[in-house]
């Protein structure tokens, strides 16, 4: 496990993200209506040590009552229609 | 009240209703380093905290003032056990008392208004994290009262201010008992903060949650009480470890000067263990924190044979 | 390749004989013709032939197959929804794509005490694509799944009919980022096929270059999502990290971290430089390094592996009979791979990688993956060794009018056939490993811990949006 950690250490070290200019706080809930799956495997990614999209204050939320923003993927397919207007 | 106690009782009270949070900041970020990332820093739950007070809550449609008292409830209880715990030798008795029961009482109590509020939203995941929260409690009380059992025989008294007196010092270098004790309190710590193995407060899975399952509904202002309460339940059992169970000197501004050590060293153990390891088995859980409520036991055993 | 018409009963006993001979099912889709409604099922054999088996709908609906091979279950409810193709002793038909219906056509039935449901989605809580699940529970053990998918139902197929057959290679590979080449690949296959075109071997390495860059991110993301399910957040940043290394050097080679638009039909555009081949053989061989330095780090990681076994099973039998495919049948001890059968890639003597140990469980397919990941870079260090040029087929034989492609995505095998109408796409069907698969998650999650459903999930790693279309 310590190389594992160590390694990260090292990715780290070798990203070497800016620090976010002004970090705030902000709440995305993700719902996917119809991708290709794309924008959810890039998502996925965004919270990886590659983008870290926490260090801007960003975090992806399990309840639309804990949001601030909708992130909708896809073109809005007619089953999900219903769903993306309860949420 | 002297002007030691004085300035106890104001770093207690200032500290526990404004830095709690900082705790989980610091641990936040101490876990995204060692994951590699940035973090945003141990202010974040600040933000949070600004961003949920500023806006308005949502009410679940067919709730009942059970729903609604729920998280003013859980930020009550918080700030009584803030008050009950003493950060130090000297710390005055806020009107509270100070006796560790008491602690496992309002740690229920903040439960208790949780899940009953779950029943109310009869939201199916909400009530899903309540039952399985509820039956864990069963083990993490057993464990922590157990814990509180041994420090409180060492010192001679329930009474959280002489427990913390009662084992300062050498104490914890020559008796066996607040070791295990101290096994046991970790567990506890834990499993009170809803932190990994036991729970993973990281997670998305709505299948796997339990502390987060009950508070899914709630929103906007209730969501800062009860993130406030996280960090304040937080503050409780790290203060009670870092004087209780971990060395500390004797002397209440030696006890102050240290705490914040302590706390931070506690804090980064806390993101290490979330780090490298992964979520238990649920049903293995019981096991693990029933585990712990024996070797309190052990303690208390080996004690009393000691002193026999 | 051989196409029986057969009417009614001549079906069915044909395709009985097919699969007492041997022969596997493959895909069943509907089509509509001068003459009418018509069902078509593609069999497979082990050596990688084909055989179509059509049967005109009398007047509306066909003798159903499922009785034979359950595995094309899915199959008949998706042409009776999309079609209104009938399945005579297909009880109950249930809807799978048709979702105007009441709670109980599709949610199986289950009784008992203390018996209740628990529905998830289709909106999940975290970053995934939406689904409904029903599960039927006591407590928190599974009893029963119900997965009613299809919310991502874009209509791909119908949008590629009418088109140009190049023209549609974009909507119909679409369907699915994760398995964008493969789909690309097998449905050029079925073009090809159509056209009487066949594979250089320039082609051939070309396309199993981007076979084999796709299954390696896919294989790290697997890895990945599989630490993220039960929670352990070193692994999961480790392994999130190689697939960006991954999907970097996708965008190197070919303009786009998917590989959109690296595949065509009738030959290959990719043009991909010495310079930009020694990035690749670098990177690649970096991320082996370095991927089985964190493997190991999980292997002995003891809080992580003792969540892994005994939990989501399919046996080999299960799996055999469900048509599961991939790395999910081979852990079980199916071990098949369209890659051994596969004259138009160069997989020169491919040999599966076997597991010492087919549980069938959660353990089992993790380590599979990780297992199949070296073969998987060996095959590019293999292939990477000069510029690839662009190239067009050759013509080999006179066209049809149906072609098929069948390709190893990293969910398995996926079908794509392709009924051609003058030089346009009459029909196209597009069947993925994880439609193949998902029968299967279902079945494994029964008698499990609801808090291990998302890990089972996981450990098949399936894409909705190829199952949806």
């Amino acid at each position: 496990m310590l190389t594992l950690l160590r390694d990260l250490r090292n990715l780290r070290r070798s990203i070497a993200l800016p620090a976010a200019a002004s970090t705030g706080s902000l709440a995305i809930r993700h719902v996917d209506c119809g991708s290709c799956n794309g924008c959810e495997h890039e998502l996925t990614l965004v919270s990886s040590p590659v983008v870290d999209m926490a260090r801007y204050g960003l975090g992806i939320v399990a309840s639309p009552r804990h949001a601030d923003v909708l992130l909708v993927t896809g073109p809005v397919t007619t089953r999900m229609h219903a769903a993306l207007l309860t949420a | 009240m002297t002007s030691q106690s004085a300035s106890v009782a104001v770093t207690q009270i200032a500290g526990g209703l404004a830095l709690s949070p900082l705790l989980i900041g610091v641990t936040q970020q101490a876990k995204a380093r060692l994951q590699g990332r940035r973090g945003a820093g141990p202010l974040q739950p600040y933000r949070e905290l600004r961003r949920l007070w500023g806006k308005s809550g949502v009410d679940v449609e067919g709730t009942t003032f059970v729903y609604r008292l729920a998280p003013v409830i859980v930020a009550a209880a918080m700030g009584a056990a803030i008050l009950l715990v003493p950060i130090a030798t000297g710390a005055p008795r806020l009107g509270v008392g100070q006796d560790a029961l008491v602690l496992a009482g309002l740690l229920a109590l903040s439960r208790l208004a949780v899940c009953i509020a779950a029943w109310d939203t009869s939201n199916g995941f909400a009530l899903q994290g309540a039952s399985r929260d509820l039956t864990l409690s069963v083990f993490v009380e057993a464990a922590l009262v157990l814990s509180l059992a041994v420090a409180a025989l060492v010192a001679g008294t329930t009474d959280l201010s002489g427990v913390i007196a009662g084992t300062a010092g050498g104490h914890l270098w020559t008796t066996p008992a607040l070791a295990l004790g101290g096994v046991a309190f970790a567990l506890v710590i834990v499993a009170e903060t809803g932190r990994q193995p036991v729970d993973n407060p990281d997670t998305h899975l709505e299948l796997t949650m339990i502390y987060e399952g009950p508070v899914l509904e709630y929103a906007g202002r209730d969501q800062a009480y009860l993130q406030w309460a996280l960090a304040a339940r937080h503050w409780v059992v790290l203060v009670l470890a870092a004087q209780v169970f971990l060395p500390h000197p004797v002397g209440t501004w030696w006890q102050l000067a240290l705490l914040p050590v302590s706390l931070g060293l506690l804090c980064i153990a806390l993101a290490v263990t979330e780090t490298v390891l992964a979520k238990m088995r649920i049903l293995l859980v019981p096991r693990l924190i029933g585990v712990g409520a024996a070797v309190a036991l052990l303690g208390i055993v080996t004690w009393l044979v000691e002193t026999a | 390749m051989n196409t029986h018409h057969g009417s009614g009963s001549a079906y069915g006993e044909g395709i009985a004989a097919a699969l007492a001979d041997g022969w596997r099912f493959a895909s069943l889709h509907a089509t509509t013709k001068d003459e009418g409604r018509m069902v078509r099922t593609l069999l497979s054999s082990k050596d990688g032939d084909l055989r179509i088996e059509s049967v005109t709908a009398a007047p509306d609906s066909v003798p159903t197959i499922v009785d034979l091979c359950p595995a094309a279950g899915w199959d008949e409810r998706e042409a009776h929804d999309l079609y209104g193709v009938g399945f005579d002793g297909h009880e109950p038909l249930r809807p799978l794509i048709d979702h105007d219906v009441a709670l109980e056509q599709f949610a199986t039935p289950v009784q008992g005490h203390d018996a209740y449901q628990v529905a998830v989605g289709p909106i999940h809580a975290g970053v995934i694509e939406s689904g409904h699940f029903r599960f039927h529970v006591v407590g928190d053990l599974i009893l029963h799944v119900d997965a009613r998918l299809f919310y991502k139902h874009r209509g791909l197929e119908r949008a590629a009919e009418g088109l140009a057959l190049n023209d549609a290679l974009g909507v119909v590979a679409r369907s699915c980022s994760g398995c964008w080449a493969s789909n690309a690949v097998a449905y050029a296959h079925a073009c090809e096929g159509v056209l009487g075109l066949a594979a250089p071997p320039e082609l051939a390495r070309s396309r199993t270059i981007l076979l084999e860059l796709e299954r390696v991110w896919n294989t790290l993301n697997d890895i990945s999502a599989i630490c993220a399910g039960v929670g352990l957040a070193a692994g999961t940043s480790r392994f999130a990290a190689l697939v960006d290394d991954a999907r970097r050097l996708n965008q190197r080679l070919t303009g786009h971290r998917f590989l959109f638009g690296s595949v065509a039909v009738g030959g290959s555009t990719l043009d991909v430089d010495a310079s930009a081949i020694s990035d690749a053989r670098e990177t690649l061989a970096r991320i082996r390094s370095e991927s089985s330095r964190a493997w190991k780090a999980l292997l002995f990681n003891g809080s992580f592996i003792d969540r892994m076994p005994d939990i989501g099973i399919v046996d080999a039998a299960t799996a055999s009979t469900l048509g599961t495919v991939g790395t999910a049948a081979r852990a079980a001890g199916v071990v098949e791979d369209l890659r051994t059968t596969s004259p138009r890639l160069a997989y020169d003597d491919f040999e599966v990688a076997v597991l010492r140990r087919q549980t069938g469980d959660v353990q089992a397919r993790l380590e599979q993956r990780a297992l199949e990941l070296l073969p998987c870079l060996d095959i590019l260090d293999r292939l990477l060794d000069g510029p690839v040029r662009p190239v067009a087929s050759v013509r080999a034989e006179e066209g049809a009018s149906i072609g098929v492609g069948r390709v190893e995505s990293p969910r398995g095998a996926t079908t794509c056939i392709v009924e051609r109408d003058g030089d346009r796409v009459g029909r196209v069907r597009l069947r993925t490993g994880s439609y193949a698969n998902w029968p299967a998650v279902a079945h494994a999650a029964a008698g499990n811990l609801l808090p291990d459903f998302p890990l089972i999930n996981k450990s098949f790693e399936l894409c909705y949006a190829c199952v949806d279309r």
